[in-house]
């Protein structure tokens, strides 16, 4: 992109931190006030929001708004003003940038107040058209020289920055070559891109990269260099490349998960051009999912201290929740008001000691509870019936058996676990623990009692929650309040809640950290409440 | 004294299915119960898959397993075990329960039976099992060394995708079993005392060395004919050291004093090792491959030796292959760690070579190799218990009074033997 739309992006991004006090402030569209029309808006590759319409003459052209619909939204606009025929008296027609993280919606409202004042407002015509990039790219180019105000150019260069994805030609009349070795990918938030790249002749100053029909913008400041003596076989004796030819750059965007295909790197040069190299899909990793999370720290360590720390922690807790709580029944439980619901080891062995245990612990009641078998992708599905059985000839009742995602954090998906089986109370068993006698004992009598407080057995030594007694409607109004940690301490908050059961459990695992991602992430929620 | 409960002997195999020393030794204890007159029962497990090889005798019952359904980390049969077993011990009425081993059993199914009323139980140790997840061999999985103390942290260390944690579990699980337990026999003092050392409290654990059932009468030294035959007699597993006497062999290879005669079955060796059986039995004109024999023939085929080669590279407990050439007269030479070296004394019964080492066994081979010294060795072995001993001495274990029971003999020996269902559904 050209150097003048970087300013501009700049400066807007500027204008947005100027808008951002002024949320909550008092907002009135008072007809007096209308400064104009937002008539047509689209939204780029990028997730950048163009819109088309009418104002009066004589506003600034970059300015700080407060957009007002179903919510708040502070941000900026930059635009160019342009006569046009139809345009009442003393305004002009304008195309401009909406900074901002308003996402368009046909149904919505739209007000925009300019601040900083917030008496002038442009509102949106009802139905807001919604167009391809391509119109407002026609109409940029139509229009720009008629342009009376505002910075043209550089929003055309803004806007077309990311609209040309060819590969990069020799043709093209310059050398360029780059790899991605690895774009570790987070929908909601965007990538970690590792490469190197070579470009003799122009200084690259920037990358972003296309997924699917999405464009990731590097994060400003987040681009590292490094040597890469490997790729000498590649570009010939350029010493002073080599020395920093890797790199690693954080680049964030609207992802989704649908976008995940057709990978491009673009590299961004000092003049303003950019060149394109297709990704090998193969280096496309879905973080969480085909890596560890915390190989995001061997490429980026110090992520959990940078500023889009907190939208990376936003968009994987958005990503996990979203999983962690479905729920597949694959075999129902007896209808039973009480149920115990086992989390079943992902080890073989462990998951026959549970159900030789459980059923064991079930046989020493004379009227045991209902029992359904929660389990994940790491169990064996094929010997999942064959648990339940024992467990059913050991309580006299149907064993039910649900998959989700992640039995060691079941707390998202219990609620409807209860509901798929019309339980109201619950004995909770944490993947991974054995309690002792005593413990079975206590915290099945306490399943099968009338006291619905909450109540904990705990892992002997320094471990979390073992197994956890409580009422649905308990357990909902706790969720609705407190987030459940991402990392090991999943469900430990839950030990300051209830009381004590007597006994303890052994885990089949050693205490191990749940992961310095989620950690970091769990912390800033801590931080954050 | 009324005997009227039988005692059920409970083993994991059946001698007619395999010929181990455990199951061979169960059901000697069976036997000699029997000939006391004291009324006894012998349960098995025996594979599914094996039903069709099963020959059950008088008062004889089979539990069923699937042998891949067994769990070998936590020791666990399916649930079916434990019923089928805990229904025969509810159809016989037996109360003294005496289990030689758990494997293919489980932990869970000796927890059930000794939970039915008025049970009482002794656990026959035969090996490490319940100490240590490397088939109860105390040898380490990865180094294949000799272990001398399971700990959680260790075994932890030996099978590091285990984990320290899970074998805390699986201790805490045998031991909440064998605290169900009255006691336990081991048939030899180095394996009590390594029990002992592991927390099983000294007063609870018996020393009863196994019998035979037929020890016979010793062969006598075999006539001189210029060439010392050592045979080796057993299961041609890698833990009886198989390569270490085929190691000796070739180091033996122009000793024309010497001949070696292996005979057992090849179960578990690796196809590298079973190669080189085949190859070096061709090759070495002083080594035969004898190939498995039938547990009754063995005393004629250890007469044909002179010495009889234990050469474990595990601590083995007591062999029931060392009585076998003590009643066949015959010295063993074997290897100087844990049961064998308790159960051959050098210079007297035999003779020791360093584990795992083929050029000492080669050595003290060739030093055997002297009519004076098998004159002298064979002078010196002791007479192995018959089937009636080894069962009087469990009864004391029992605490049972074995006086009262050769008094009754002719009396129980005279009642009418239950019907019984041989193979329970």
């Amino acid at each position: 992109m050209a150097a003048e739309g970087q300013d501009l992006r700049a400066g807007l991004q500027r204008l947005a931190e100027v808008a951002r006090p002024l949320q909550g402030k008092q907002l009135r569209a008072a007809a007096e006030n209308l400064a104009g029309y937002i008539e047509t808006v689209a939204q780029d590759e990028t997730g950048r929001v163009w819109i088309m319409g009418w104002i009066r003459g004589g506003l600034p052209t970059e300015l700080p708004v407060v957009l007002a619909g179903r919510a708040r939204h502070a941000g900026a606009l930059g635009l160019f003003r342009f006569p046009r025929a139809d345009v009442p008296e003393g305004g002009q027609a304008f195309i401009g940038l909406l900074a901002s993280d308003w996402q368009p919606s046909p149904g919505v409202d739209l007000y925009c107040f300019l601040a900083p004042e917030l008496t002038l407002f442009l509102r949106g015509v009802r139905p807001l058209a919604q167009v391809e990039t391509k119109v407002i790219v026609d109409h940029i180019a139509h229009n720009l020289p008629q342009a009376s105000a505002g910075q043209a150019k550089a929003l055309q260069a803004l806007l077309g920055s990311g609209s040309s994805w060819a590969p990069h030609s020799p043709r093209a009349g310059f050398a360029m070559k780059a790899s991605v070795d690895r774009l570790l990918v987070l929908p909601g938030f965007g990538a970690f891109a590792e490469g190197w790249v070579l470009s003799p002749s122009k200084p690259v100053t920037g990358f972003s990269v296309r997924l699917g029909g999405k464009v990731l913008q590097g994060v400003p400041g987040s681009l590292v260099r490094r040597a890469r003596p490997d790729v000498a076989t590649v570009g010939g004796h350029t010493p002073l490349l080599l020395d920093r030819a890797g790199f690693t750059v954080v680049l964030e965007g609207p992802l989704a998960s649908t976008d995940l295909v057709e990978p491009m790197l673009k590299a961004h040069f000092a003049d303003g051009s950019a060149a394109n190299v297709a990704v090998d899909p193969e280096a496309v990793r879905r973080i969480g999912h085909a890596v560890p999370l915390d190989d995001v720290l061997l490429c980026y360590p110090g992520l959990a201290e940078e500023s889009f720390f907190p939208r990376f922690a936003a968009a994987l807790r958005q990503d996990m929740v979203a999983s962690l709580a479905q729920v597949a029944l694959i075999a129902g439980p007896a209808p039973a008001l009480r149920l115990v619901v086992a989390a079943v080891p992902a080890h073989p062995s462990d998951a026959r000691l549970l159900v030789e245990d459980l059923a064991l612990a079930l046989r020493r009641l004379e009227t045991p509870p209902a029992v359904l078998l929660l389990a994940d992708g790491g169990t064996s599905r094929a010997e999942l019936p064959v648990l339940a059985r024992t467990l059913a000839e050991a309580s006299g009742q149907r064993c039910g058996i649900a998959l989700v995602e992640q039995a060691d954090k079941p707390l998202w998906a219990l609620p409807a676990v209860l509901d798929l089986a019309g339980s109201q109370h619950f004995l909770l068993l944490a993947q991974h623990a054995f309690p002792c006698r005593a413990g079975w004992d206590a915290a099945l009598a306490a399943l099968l009692g009338a006291d619905e407080a909450p109540r904990a057995l705990r892992h002997a030594g320094p471990g979390g929650l073992a197994a956890l007694r409580w009422t649905r409607t308990g357990l909902q109004h706790w969720l609705d309040t407190h987030p459940p940690a991402l990392g090991q301490a999943h469900a430990d908050a839950l030990l300051a809640e209830a009381a004590p059961l007597p006994g303890s459990a052994l885990s089949a695992l050693a205490t191990q950290g749940g992961g310095r991602v989620l950690a970091a992430i769990d912390q800033l929620e801590t931080a954050a409440a | 004294m009324s005997f009227a409960p039988p005692i059920a002997v409970i083993s994991h195999a059946h001698p007619s299915i395999s010929k181990g020393g455990a199951e061979i030794a169960a059901h000697t204890l069976y036997q000699g119960l029997r000939a006391l007159g004291v009324p006894a029962i012998f349960i098995a497990a025996v594979p599914e898959a094996e039903r069709h090889r099963l020959d059950l005798g008088a008062d004889e019952y089979a539990v069923f397993h699937a042998q891949e359904r067994y769990e070998h980390l936590y020791q666990l049969a399916e649930p079916a075990v434990a019923r089928q077993l805990c229904a025969v011990l509810d159809a016989t009425g037996a109360e003294q329960l005496v289990f030689h081993h758990f494997l293919w059993l489980g932990l869970n199914s000796l927890r059930d039976a000794l939970a039915l009323p008025g049970r009482r139980g002794l656990l026959v140790l035969h090996e490490f099992l319940a100490q240590c997840h490397h088939h109860g061999q105390m040898i380490t999985a990865t180094t294949q060394l000799p272990c001398s103390s399971a700990t959680p942290s260790r075994c932890g260390n030996c099978f590091p995708t285990l984990g320290r944690p899970r074998f805390e579990l699986r201790r805490r699980l045998v031991g909440e079993v064998f605290d169900q337990l009255d006691g336990f026999v081991s048939p030899s003092r180095f394996l009590a005392e390594r029990y002992v050392a592991w927390g099983l409290p000294a007063e609870r654990v018996h020393v009863v060395e196994n019998g035979l059932l037929h020890p016979g009468q010793p062969a006598p030294p075999r006539p001189a004919a210029g060439r010392f035959v050592f045979g080796f007699f057993g299961q041609l597993n890698p833990f009886k050291g198989v390569d270490v006497l085929l190691g000796a062999a070739e180091r033996l290879a122009s000793a024309a004093e010497i001949e070696i005669r292996i005979h057992g079955n090849i179960i578990g060796l690796p196809e590298a090792l079973v190669a080189r059986l085949d190859r070096l039995a061709e090759s070495l004109p002083q080594l035969r491959f004898m190939g498995a024999y039938e547990n009754d023939q063995v005393g004629a085929l250890m007469a044909e030796c002179d010495y009889v080669l234990v050469p474990s590279i595990w601590w083995e407990n007591s062999p029931v292959v060392i009585q076998e050439a003590y009643a066949a007269g015959r010295p063993v030479i074997c290897t100087g760690i844990g049961g064998m070296a308790e159960k051959v004394v050098p210079g007297v019964t035999g003779l020791h070579f360093r584990r795992n080492d083929a050029g000492d066994l080669a050595q003290v081979m060739q030093s055997a190799a002297d009519p004076a010294l098998l004159a002298k060795l064979q002078a010196g072995l002791p007479r192995p218990a018959d089937a009636p001993t080894m069962a009087r001495h469990y009864l004391a274990a029992m605490g049972l009074p074995t006086a009262a029971a050769e008094a009754e003999a002719p009396q129980a020996a005279r009642k009418p033997r239950r019907a019984g269902t041989k193979q329970p559904a």
